[in-house]
């Protein structure tokens, strides 16, 4: 198995730097409503606009999820979704997704699986990156050795009341993008947006420490929010209100995930200033 | 084992195990409160007030005493010659009929210390909920417990107690709606309210620095029951046995002798119907090292690392984690740990109430049906004392169920 580093991820961000514009990641919850759907609603996700796609693995105790995320995940699991089953499924589908794949994927899951096997198995299945939710700091350094050996890029999560050291550690950490929590709580949707000038400033002080792309998710339910996130940072990831369309539309769930990511799509490219024209 | 080494260390870790596998909102969170529990364990008058409380309002020191007529019936039933004598930790004699409000008066002051409003806990049978709620009612703190559907059906009257004493139940209804989802439900929470909140986890479990601090808060059991055993026996007891699940009593009285390796500790896990996947809740006895809730330990989770259904007569024991110290205890050789089936404490439960005058709660049943077993084999000079974490008027109602059952 080759171990192509995450020149996906690079190259994604990169090129939307360059074009000024922000990189579209939605997240769905992987095997919800069932494989199929999430085989079939990748490429499209990626044709609508995606650049980045998060694709979350299973787990019973998803503690960092809100309830959407926790109910696709249970309703997977019902419906006998296994890791294997899920990683065998990206793989068959991966030469149909022109997007970069990053895995969120719990420590439990990781742990219990054997990280480098685990890591190893994620990369042949086409994995560019990886996010772990629940990851302890003080270990985080081998997930990231892992990973790289791999060809993984790790993902970090910044929250709000993440302190600068800690700040630090982590983005020293990042060898794909910086996932920067745009506030407290839970994943899910809310009506409001955090205040403008705090995320900026949060995001500007990762800039500060990596060159890493800084995302930003948590809480982004509509395309106006989309768009207002993507004039600050480097990508914009959507999740629960994603997962919940999806979730909502049974059988047309691929095509609803779709229509609604080159909603967003428009919105972040409407929202951006053109690229030296 | 050297008293100068410090369990955990800096980072949670007992050995491997331990450790804090959160979300990232929920560090600050940790980091907040592992700094002010470190200046209250150095507070004289945090102590000192603790201690005031747990005399006045908690009912200790609880007694300790002999278990004269449980002792004949060991030694009736015991090879030639054997059959140690047995005495009681009574800590369902501490107010609300458990240990586990040694925890919540102490994780309830340190609230107040760091100045939170609101409190709130997991609960799976009830006691630790109850016992928050108690803790909450006496210190003015608002109080929500979160508990699962399934867990709130089962125990009523533990849902109306905290009401009687002001709490909120939120009841969950995700995954199998017992005490690990009203655990995930409560973490949940505690990421968007740390500000305000503080959350009372109630055993030994989860993210660093909670296995400590619950541990600490439970170790005046074990504390006072040396100082009891050398007065009443003239010496220490050659074993002392308790029942795990979450592990928070067994922690709380192993860590008195801990240090006195001629003493054997013994943990008794809940073999509920048989050693089928599904049909325990004994991670130590039958699962494997594994993350679950924050730290790592021994766990029942399949090959892909997706929690396992767990079973036992215990809801207090129904749950398929343990404390990461119990981990590196087992690992270590320090403690041994084994089970007992559904139908052992059954016989158990019956026996403590016919022989003592004492009806254990079924968590306790399984600690009596372990020591039992014990005792049997120990010379006649030995002395084993039982931890009787709980009382069991909570389990009357399900003891008929069980007991119809069984033909017994």
């Amino acid at each position: 198995m080759s171990a192509t580093p995450p020149s996906r991820l690079r190259e994604t961000f990169a090129r939307a730097r360059a074009a000024g514009d922000a990189v579209l990641c939605p997240y769905i919850t992987g095997g919800h409503p069932d494989l199929a759907a999430t085989v079939r609603t990748l490429p499209r996700l990626a044709h609508a606009g995606a650049g980045v796609i998060e694709i979350g693995f299973p787990f019973s105790d998803p503690i960092a999820d809100g309830p959407v995320i926790a109910a696709a995940m249970d309703r997977a699991i019902a419906a006998g979704v296994t890791t294997g089953g899920l990683l065998a499924a990206i793989r068959d589908a991966r030469a149909t997704v022109p997007a970069a794949l990053v895995g969120m994927i719990s420590i439990s899951l990781l742990h219990a699986g054997g990280l480098e096997r685990m890591t190893a198995a994620l990369a042949a299945a086409g994995f560019d990156g990886l996010i772990v939710p629940d990851l302890d700091l003080d270990q985080a350094a081998t997930i990231a050795d892992a990973g790289r050996a791999s060809g993984l890029g790790l993902c970090p999560l910044i929250a709000p009341t993440t302190d600068a050291a800690r700040v630090a550690r982590l983005a020293a950490l990042s060898s794909g993008f910086v996932y920067l929590l745009a506030r407290v709580g839970l994943t899910g949707e809310r009506g409001d947006l955090p205040d403008r000038a705090e995320l900026l400033a949060r995001i500007e002080a990762v800039h500060r420490v990596t060159d890493t792309p800084v995302v930003v998710g948590f809480g982004i339910s509509d395309a106006s929010q989309a768009a207002a996130i993507s004039e600050l940072a480097d990508g914009v990831i959507v999740g629960s209100a994603l997962v919940r369309r999806m979730g909502d539309a049974g059988p047309d769930a691929p095509e609803a995930a779709a229509a609604w990511t080159a909603e967003l799509a428009r919105a972040i490219r409407r929202g951006r200033p053109p690229a030296t024209a | 084992m050297a008293g100068t080494t410090r369990i955990p260390d800096p980072a949670g870790r007992f050995g491997t195990y331990g450790g804090r596998y959160v979300p990232e909102t929920l560090v600050h969170a940790l980091s907040d409160l592992e700094t002010a529990y470190d200046q209250a364990r150095r507070d004289p008058g945090f102590q000192q007030e603790l201690d005031r409380l747990l005399r006045t309002f908690v009912g200790r020191p609880t007694p300790f005493g002999p278990a004269p007529r449980l002792t004949d019936a060991v030694r009736r039933t015991a090879p030639g010659g054997r059959g140690a004598a047995v005495w009681l930790k009574r800590e369902d004699c501490a107010h609300t009929g458990a240990h586990k409000i040694n925890n919540t008066i102490g994780q309830g002051l340190l609230a107040l210390r760091m100045g939170r409003t609101r409190i709130i806990a997991e609960t799976g049978a009830g006691q630790h909920g109850v016992a928050t709620a108690t803790a909450c009612a006496r210190f003015g703190l608002r109080c929500e417990v979160y508990m699962g559907a399934e867990d709130a059906r089962r125990q009523a009257l533990n849902v109306f107690r905290m009401k009687l004493l002001g709490a909120t139940v939120r009841v969950v209804e995700d995954g199998s709606r017992t005490l690990k989802d009203a655990t995930n439900a409560a973490m949940r929470d505690w990421m968007g309210s740390s500000r305000t909140t503080h959350y009372i986890l109630g055993s030994v479990v989860g993210p660093h620095p909670f296995p400590m601090i619950v541990r600490d808060f439970q170790a005046v059991i074990g504390r006072e029951c040396r100082a009891q055993a050398l007065d009443a026996i003239g010496r220490l007891p050659d074993a002392v046995v308790a029942c795990v699940g979450g592990g928070s009593n067994a922690a709380g009285i192993f860590t008195g002798f801990l240090e006195d390796p001629q003493v054997q500790l013994l943990g008794i896990e809940a073999g509920g119907r048989s050693e089928r996947a599904g049909d325990h809740a004994a991670p130590l006895s039958y699962g494997h090292p594994g993350i679950l809730h924050g730290s790592l330990s021994y766990v029942l989770q399949d090959g892909d690392g997706q929690t396992a259904p767990v079973h036992s007569c215990s809801a207090g024991l129904d749950y398929p984690g343990v404390g990461p110290e119990h981990a590196w205890w087992k690992d270590t050789g320090r403690v041994r740990y084994s089970t007992a089936t559904d139908a052992d404490a059954l016989d158990a439960f019956q026996m403590l109430a016919r022989t003592e005058g004492i009806i254990p709660a079924l968590e306790t049943a399984h600690a009596v049906a372990g020591a039992v077993r014990l005792a049997r084999e120990l010379p006649r000079d030995a002395n084993l004392v039982i931890n009787v974490s709980g009382r069991g008027d909570k389990d009357v109602a399900e003891a008929i169920r069980l007991i119809d059952q069984s033909g017994a």
